[in-house]
């Protein structure tokens, strides 16, 4: 038996918070209009599939799922450097972030 | 596994040759690392398996270089020396570019062998992480920029709904490699459930991919970005991008779909590939710059495309490598002639007038690439399509019809441009090197020799 | 607790409490009384603070006294791009050693073939390290 509180959560509460935190995420990619919060609404949601899959790992004393997290944070990590380069760079050129900015795109 | 090794090492050597010297040699010692892989591929780890990754036979490895594998990746080698050799004068030279585009095939032939989500995950990423950069390379173009990060922010939000995917099917069926999965949609089929953890994994991760293809509800972000790249990296998505993406969706999706429940999964692909290829040809009709035109009728071919995965897995194979041969060289012609003719800023269709009138030859090859393209018989577009459609015919009845009609409409919009080259008095010119001479006519041999000769071709596949 | 001393004699009484605890919210009392601790003694202190400090605002008193230069600007400056390079080049850096905590923990386990898996890995990040070097990406002075 679980000495701690956090053992005798059910597993099905880790799965709404994870749901809670994505779709937070979600709806901020979708609403904000800031680049950089987007990527922060970005990161959320790949932290909330960070904690999805680290509760499954020890739910199911798997270690393969932390395994998928390793990869997800690297990943994100350099998708992260990547995004504020050219967030860097867009705002050298327009002296902005925001999105809804960019429109010289149309057909 | 070996001709992946190569590109990764080679991928590492151009981008040292570019530290200090001068960015000429680096394109010519690419494509002699690239093409050592194309001949690397035969040799490649396991002889004969069968054609689409049979359970029994997948090894405990989390890469299997099986023979879908093997044909998917030498398609987007082949692409990419194409895309390297004709594209060179275009962009910026930058080895550092170069290094780029290698690193991300290097991605795109993770996603056409992995056994393992982690590997599908990390090939993607590895596809796109490159390409974020690419489409923003021209650091001062205010459209390059926002399609950078327009790309950018799309390609992340579909990661990340991807993984939401893997973690619902891992919670699932207790792990994320092929076995697990294959297990779980075997014993959901058995016993008739719909777990809901399950089918949410496999909607989500369906989601993830359907970005990446530019299928019907997620293609929107796809001509803005085509449009505002640089063409290499246009062509490049338009091409690589896309052949990758399916072969990933073709491995997966029987992977995941037990047989039991492909009726349903396979209703709403077949709504999902019917609604991309309306779109994608209708949108194209009204669009005045090629690049967004190329772009609507890469979502429709991504449609015809979709078909070749809800099909058995023999036939999906063969037709989508038929297919893709035909859609690689087609689209890299029809881009390397635009990238000529619009040199001077034009990328609407007055750009290729008075092709026809001088440079026979080129307005020939564009002729024939726009006719791949379309479906005209004797094309190598025609044979692809006809296996899709043959094998789909039984199943998906309608579907058929649609893509039918979608391929009516496309020559609507490809004829523009052929009478804007063909008939209309202008400037348009090209001047091509031997290399190009060389590249596009082997170009030209492949879109005639599949379309000739399909049956031929095939056996290739069996060495 | 009486339906636990009930349950006593039966086989499962050790899931039988493990259920009910779990529904219990008697477990989450230490919670909650650290938790109101914590924010009853932050609440507490700020609050004393702010009653007991006396208040004199003027503007003489703000700016800084016999101590660092006068304050000039906004705080919000947009600072040098070496900076970011530098921060992003860190925190790729950083993050790729995420992969030598799995590795050292198996360190015995996984023997030579372990240790050679875990030189390629070395070598491709120096090479990343060595061609960020070259590029001149650490230089601050340029």
């Amino acid at each position: 038996m679980g000495n701690s509180i956090f053992d005798q959560l059910p597993i099905s509460q880790y799965i709404y918070l994870c749901c809670v935190l994505f779709a937070i995420g979600l709806f901020g990619v979708l609403y904000r209009r800031n680049a950089i919060v987007l990527l922060m609404c970005i990161e959320l949601m790949l932290n909330a599939v960070n904690l999805l899959f680290a509760a499954f790992s020890s739910y199911m004393g798997d270690s393969n799922g932390q395994v998928f997290v390793f990869f997800i944070m690297v990943v994100a990590a350099a998708e992260a450097a990547v995004g504020l380069a050219i967030l860097v760079m867009m705002y050298r050129n327009t002296r902005s972030t925001d999105v809804s900015l960019m429109d010289k795109l149309k057909g | 596994m070996k001709s992946l090794l190569i590109i990764f090492i080679g991928a590492i050597v151009v981008l040292f040759t570019g530290i200090k010297k001068p960015e000429k040699k680096s394109i010519g010692l690419a494509i002699a690392f690239l093409v050592m892989a194309l001949a690397l591929i035969p040799f490649d780890m396991m002889g004969k398996l069968p054609w689409n990754f049979e359970i029994k036979y997948a090894p405990i490895n989390m890469v299997a270089f099986d023979i879908s594998a093997r044909a998917f990746s030498g398609v987007l080698i082949l692409g990419t020396i194409f895309i390297l050799g004709l594209f060179s004068g275009s962009d910026r030279k930058g080895s550092d570019l170069i290094g780029l585009v290698m690193f991300s095939l290097c991605g795109a032939i993770l996603m056409t062998s992995f056994t393992n989500l982690i590997m599908m995950f990390l090939g993607i990423e590895a596809l796109s992480i490159p390409l974020y950069v690419l489409a923003g390379s021209k650091k001062s173009d205010l459209r390059s920029n926002e399609a950078a990060i327009k790309y950018f922010l799309m390609g992340a939000f579909s990661t990340a709904i991807f993984l939401m995917g893997c973690a619902f099917l891992y919670g699932s069926s207790k792990g994320f490699d092929a076995f697990s999965l294959h297990d779980m949609s075997a014993f959901v089929g058995h016993n008739h459930m719909s777990p809901p953890l399950f089918t949410v994994g496999i909607s989500l991760v369906l989601i993830g991919l359907a970005f990446k293809v530019s299928a019907f509800p997620f293609h929107f972000w796809s001509p803005d970005v085509y449009e505002g790249s640089p063409n290499r990296t246009t062509v490049f998505m338009a091409v690589i991008v896309k052949i990758a993406a399916i072969a990933a969706f073709y491995r997966f999706f029987p992977l995941i779909i037990g047989e039991a429940q492909a009726v349903t999964w396979g209703t709403i692909l077949a709504c999902i590939s019917a609604c991309t290829i309306l779109v994608g040809n209708i949108g194209a009709l009204r669009q005045k710059s090629v690049k967004r035109l190329l772009a609507y009728s890469g979502i429709a071919q991504a449609g015809y495309l979709l078909m070749g995965i809800l099909i058995a897995p023999e036939k999906g194979f063969q037709a989508l490598w038929i297919y893709s041969l035909g859609y690689v060289s087609a689209n890299v012609i029809v881009f390397y002639l635009f990238n000529k003719v619009s040199a001077g800023g034009d990328e609407t269709f007055a750009a290729f007038r008075g092709l026809g009138r001088n440079n026979k030859g080129a307005a020939l090859v564009l002729c024939l690439s726009m006719l791949s393209l379309a479906g005209i018989p004797l094309t190598a577009g025609f044979a692809g399509k006809y296996l899709l459609f043959s094998s789909a015919f039984s199943d998906y009845i309608y579907l058929v019809i649609i893509a039918l009609i979608g391929s009516a409409i496309s020559i609507g919009y490809y004829f523009r441009i052929f009478k804007e080259a063909i008939l209309m008095d202008g400037e348009a010119r090209v001047q091509m090197r031997i290399v190009d001479i060389l590249l596009l006519g082997l170009a030209v041999t492949m879109i005639l020799g599949v379309g000739i000769l399909p049956g031929f071709v095939i056996q290739i596949l069996q060495f | 607790m009486d339906l636990l001393a009930a349950e006593s004699n039966n086989p499962n009484h050790e899931f039988i409490t493990f259920a009910i605890g779990m529904s219990s919210p008697v477990n989450y009392l230490p919670i909650v009384i650290q938790s109101a601790v914590a924010i009853g003694f932050v609440a507490l202190a700020l609050g004393a603070s702010h009653l007991l400090g006396p208040k004199r605002k003027t503007a003489q008193k703000e700016e800084s006294f016999e101590c660092g230069i006068e304050i000039q600007g906004n705080a919000r400056y947009p600072i040098s791009i070496k900076y970011f390079l530098t921060a992003i080049l860190f925190v790729l850096f950083d993050v790729e050693i995420i992969f030598f905590y799995p590795y050292a923990v198996n360190f015995k386990e996984m023997g030579i073939e372990g240790f050679i898996a875990v030189l390629a890995f070395v070598g491709i990040f120096m090479a990343g390290f060595i061609y960020v070097w070259k590029k001149g990406g650490l230089e601050w002075e340029k």
